[in-house]
């Protein structure tokens, strides 16, 4: 294939593998900067605009993880159905009522020093999980829908089955929550 | 080693800094939507977690990518749930601040 002179100079000058490095700095990046955004935005909806951003780039993230049905999975029901979910409720409640405090009290600051320390103490505690990775095997192929199927409907069947119920569960928690109650009606019966 | 040589360790260190944002998230904010995104970027550290841990140490036995698939099963019923309970809070008291909701509180 014949690669334009730039690119071609680039693919030279580049260790095999950096495409992906470039791309795994450049997802993790918005990652964090948009999770940076998700919990210091004052306005939800720009909090829930944020966290489209981060798992979209979580999305990318799973492209370089060689998991193409969780990529589009990711991005369907993820970042396409749940934000949505989040945008919808925003928009339907009142947004000065739940913007209206910011912060949780006073002494808010003094978490972030906890915070640093537990973030240090992880990073501390995964510097030797670099020993675990194996090196991969060359036969090894992707995880496109059928394999992932292929082990959904095998090994995984009774978690599968468990999670429809789950879900049918939520749903119907989530009707009896929301639904709306007639006056005089007592809430909640 | 080469910044692009990505291993096992780098995806750990972003969920990591992923959980570590997530858990600020729900100690400094006070708006229960809020709180909720930032659970869900706990939810995206662990699913970060378990497909690095499947790509690098399991190699293609996709036990881990099943895993992020549940995750997100899971995540979408939380996510319906909480935002029942906010609609509920909301039109009950008129207010999306935890620190309302103290009816059961002793």
């Amino acid at each position: 294939m014949a690669l334009p002179p730039l690119a071609e100079k680039l693919s030279t000058a580049l260790p095999p593998g950096a495409g992906a490095g470039i791309i795994f700095w450049i997802m993790a990046a918005l990652t964090v900067i948009g999770a940076l955004r998700v919990v210091t935005a004052k306005n939800p909806v720009h909090s829930a605009l944020a966290l489209i951003l981060t798992l979209a780039a979580v999305s990318g993230l799973y492209v370089l993880l060689e998991a193409p049905f969780v990529w589009a999975v990711q991005l369907l029901v993820y970042t396409g159905g749940v934000t949505v979910l989040y945008l919808f409720v925003i928009f339907f409640s009142d947004l000065r009522a739940l913007a209206r405090q910011r912060w949780a009290h006073k002494g808010w600051l003094w978490s972030i020093p906890g915070l640093a320390v537990l973030l240090l103490l992880l990073v501390r505690a995964l510097s030797g999980a670099g020993a675990l990775a194996r090196p991969l095997d060359p036969a090894h192929t992707t995880g496109t829908p059928g394999e992932i199927g292929k082990l959904l409907f095998g090994d995984l069947v009774i978690p599968f089955e468990l999670s429809s119920v789950l879900l049918v569960v939520a749903l119907i928690g989530a009707i009896v929550l929301a639904r709306e109650t007639k006056a005089g009606e007592e809430a909640g019966s | 080693m080469n910044a692009l040589q990505i291993g096992l360790t780098h995806y750990l260190v972003l969920g990591a800094i992923l959980f570590v944002l997530g858990i600020a998230g729900l100690l400094i904010r006070r708006n229960y939507i809020t709180i909720m995104m930032a659970l869900e970027l706990i939810f995206a550290a662990a699913a970060i977690n378990f497909a690095a841990f499947d790509h690098f140490v399991w190699g293609g036995r996709f036990l881990g990518q099943s895993v992020v698939t549940f995750i997100i099963v899971v995540a979408a019923g939380e996510a319906a749930i909480g935002l029942a309970i906010l609609i509920a809070l909301f039109r009950h008291r008129h207010t999306g601040n935890v620190d309302d909701a103290r009816e059961l509180k002793g």
